[in-house]
């Protein structure tokens, strides 16, 4: 049995039975992993309260060979991330960041660049920065970092830079420049996409979110695209939707349909 | 001569079958099953037939309640039925066994409502998933919802969405206050809870 310590970033929490949860988080060195938290559902439980999904953490735990499931010992928070659950579009975006990262990270697999961009967007969001901006943020770098969408903005084909326009074909999860794409269909995408897909790589989250907004309506078009080529590139990549990308949607839905009807 | 065969070191079938059947149920591990199943060879058979009886009887005769959906064996339920309730308040709780503890309280007579889970969005549960519209559709002569849902990340979503659906209606929402244990200690209580606490205080 081994026992391991890290600083974490908790995701998902949930039952594993009567008294215990189970939880997932993110760490730098080990990657993804499940802990099962005993005793954390009972009264007076030293992890109660202290398990709620992007918190920072000080994790202890114990580690088996033959088991998946390690066993958590100790827990500290570091930040609470309580600012991130506050309305309910805080705690719809929590659930879309957290199953993001659930379904890139490989468990038990060092991610120091994943663990440093989600705590980078947590970060963001807590100091208020516009969510939407932050959120292209977060799905463009997830694709970078997963290998899907290159460092570099250039044509995988014949390798020169996309500027002015480019074309995400049908099929494929690669954009390519105008000229290797000629002749068949796609999303096409204009250079204000380009620009925003550029800066995500350039700056910070709040930096990023901060320039989106101060572009205003004139950035709208570009914005709404990038989230539309994002998309499309994630699903085509995964082979599926994330279950939170629907849910959240009709649940907004629903929720403007009432309120503009009051 | 003839050599008596080892005693065999596996579980004969049958025992096996029960005890994979009672790992199956929640909190019950390997060990623990084999413990009870090696217990119900203990005791007689009668009390193994009242067990299978009671357990056959709760599904054969229990069902949801076709109004508030907690778990009844007459529809509605008594909770439904009696009239020493209050109609004007309704607590609306996740799961049917969330009813209980709000009973031993006894501090609160009004009506209840099962939504049958929570919003969770990262295991595609959504509004439509959950019995919101029945909710919605029992809300006439109703003075007051109050939210009792779980006191984590999804039953807090539900709660808020639940809040602002019900806001164009002329009911007041409630949410059950998240605080310090009785009988706790400061220097114990972790700084969620305690945001919350003083977040929730109240006027003396």
């Amino acid at each position: 049995m081994r026992v391991h310590s890290a600083d974490a970033l908790l995701l998902e929490v949930g039952d594993l039975s009567d008294g215990d949860r189970v939880v997932s988080f993110l760490t730098a060195e080990h990657g993804r992993r499940r802990g099962a938290a005993r005793g954390a559902k009972r009264k007076y439980s030293r992890f109660s309260g202290q398990l709620q999904p992007l918190a920072t953490v000080r994790l202890t735990w114990f580690e088996k060979d033959d088991r998946d499931l390690v066993r958590i010992r100790d827990l500290e928070v570091l930040h609470s991330g309580e600012r991130l659950r506050r309305s309910l579009e805080d705690l719809l975006l929590c659930a879309y960041l957290t199953e993001h990262v659930s379904v890139f990270a490989q468990e038990n697999d060092p991610g120091p660049e994943l663990f440093r961009l989600l705590r980078s967007v947590v970060d963001a969001l807590e100091e208020g920065a516009a969510r939407e901006p932050v959120l292209r943020y977060f799905e463009s770098w997830i694709l970078r970092i997963g290998g899907v969408l290159g460092y570099e903005l250039d044509c995988p084909l014949c390798s020169r830079v996309l500027e002015d326009r480019a074309v995400l074909p049908d099929s494929g999860e690669s954009l390519l420049c105008p000229e290797c794409a000629a002749g068949g269909g796609g999303l096409v995408v204009g250079q204000g996409t380009l620009d925003l897909l550029r800066r995500t790589r350039r700056q910070s989250p709040s930096r990023f979110a901060s320039g989106v907004l101060a572009g205003g309506a004139e950035l709208a078009g570009a914005t709404a695209q990038l989230e539309e080529l994002l998309l499309q590139i994630r699903r085509r990549f995964l082979g599926f939707e994330l279950k939170s990308h629907g849910v959240i949607r009709e649940t907004l839905r629903r929720l403007q349909a009432v309120e503009k009807g009051a | 001569m003839t050599t008596a065969a080892p005693p065999s070191r596996r579980e004969p079938d049958p025992l096996k079958k029960l005890i994979g059947e009672l790992a199956r149920l929640p909190g019950i591990g390997p060990k623990s099953a084999a413990r009870l199943a090696h217990h119900m060879l203990r005791v007689e058979r009668s009390d193994c037939e009242a067990l299978a009886a009671a357990i056959l009887e709760v599904k054969d005769r229990l069902f949801h309640c076709s109004r508030c959906r907690s778990i009844t064996a007459s529809d509605p339920c008594r909770y439904c039925c009696d009239p020493q309730r209050d109609p004007s308040r309704i607590c609306v709780v996740e799961q049917p066994f969330n009813i209980e503890p709000i009973e031993r309280t006894r501090e609160y007579r009004g009506l209840y409502h099962v939504l049958m889970g929570a919003l969770a969005p990262q295991r595609g549960i959504g509004p439509d998933q959950l019995a919101i519209d029945p909710l919605l559709e029992r809300l006439e002569g109703v003075e007051e919802v109050i939210l009792a849902t779980n006191p984590n990340v999804e039953g807090e979503a539900t709660a808020l969405y639940l809040a602002r659906l019900l806001a164009p209606r002329s009911v007041r929402v409630s949410r059950l206050a998240f605080g310090l244990p009785v009988g706790g200690d400061l220097d114990y209580i972790d700084e969620v809870t305690l945001a919350r606490s003083l977040m929730g205080r109240q006027a003396l």
